[in-house]
């Protein structure tokens, strides 16, 4: 991992069209600025995994359930719409 | 529409299963879930639901960026779905509204959002919720 030492307000530029600026420094917390294309996705990386975490246990859980549970559920909520 | 199996393609994979792109979606009998399971790869299979069943004031901003990803030209051509999690079995069933599935009508093409600085986790009970709706 590249590492680089930057003042508030400074930027990085990553590519030709991403910039990275130190927007704020306070304490543990760093604010900073993104400038990229639309089709780059930029995402806090804790919120990506909580999600890529819970995907794998859906998909375990669906593995274990079977059919008959997911049946059960979908009685159950299709009664209580009426 | 989604009455039948569909193709549906995920340009960005799923989180957690970034190389599964090609995805078939099959409703159940009683047309509350979905089934949603990788074309060539099985261990990528996902149980869907609408979330406004079980909260019916569920409600998310679908940034530009998402629905360009999406080439989402009308918002009414989104569907919404969330993921279904059974561990722990039927009574301990939770959905994932952190991580809403928008699905575009008109070209089958799906994602799965990441939402930012949401009041939603990853777990909201379902039946709970559906018990409250009884009283």
């Amino acid at each position: 991992m590249l590492v680089l030492t930057r003042k508030k307000g400074q930027v990085v530029i990553i590519g030709d069209e991403i910039m990275v600026k130190v927007v704020d420094v306070a304490g543990d917390y760093v604010k900073i600025g993104i400038d990229a294309p639309p089709e780059v996705s930029i995402r806090r990386l804790e919120v990506y995994e909580s999600i890529a975490k819970e995907n794998v246990h859906v998909a375990q859980s669906v593995r274990e359930a079977g059919a008959g549970a997911v049946q059960e559920l979908s009685k159950l909520i299709s009664r209580r719409d009426k | 529409m989604f009455d039948t199996p569909q193709k549906i393609f995920f340009f960005q994979g799923i989180p957690g299963f970034e190389d599964v792109r090609e995805y078939v979606l099959t409703p159940d009998r009683e047309g509350v879930f979905f089934h949603l399971k990788g074309e060539h790869r099985p261990e990528a299979s996902f149980l869907l639901m609408n979330p406004f069943l079980v909260y019916p004031d569920y409600a998310f901003d679908l940034k530009k960026t998402d629905q360009d990803v999406l080439e989402l030209n009308c918002l009414e051509d989104a569907r919404v779905f969330v993921m279904v999690n059974l561990q722990g079995g039927l009574n301990q069933a939770t959905v994932n509204l952190l991580g809403p599935v928008v699905i575009n009508d008109r070209n089958l093409r799906g994602m799965q959002l990441v939402l930012e600085d949401s009041p939603y986790t990853t777990r909201h009970p379902i039946i709970p919720n559906l018990q409250e709706k009884e009283d």
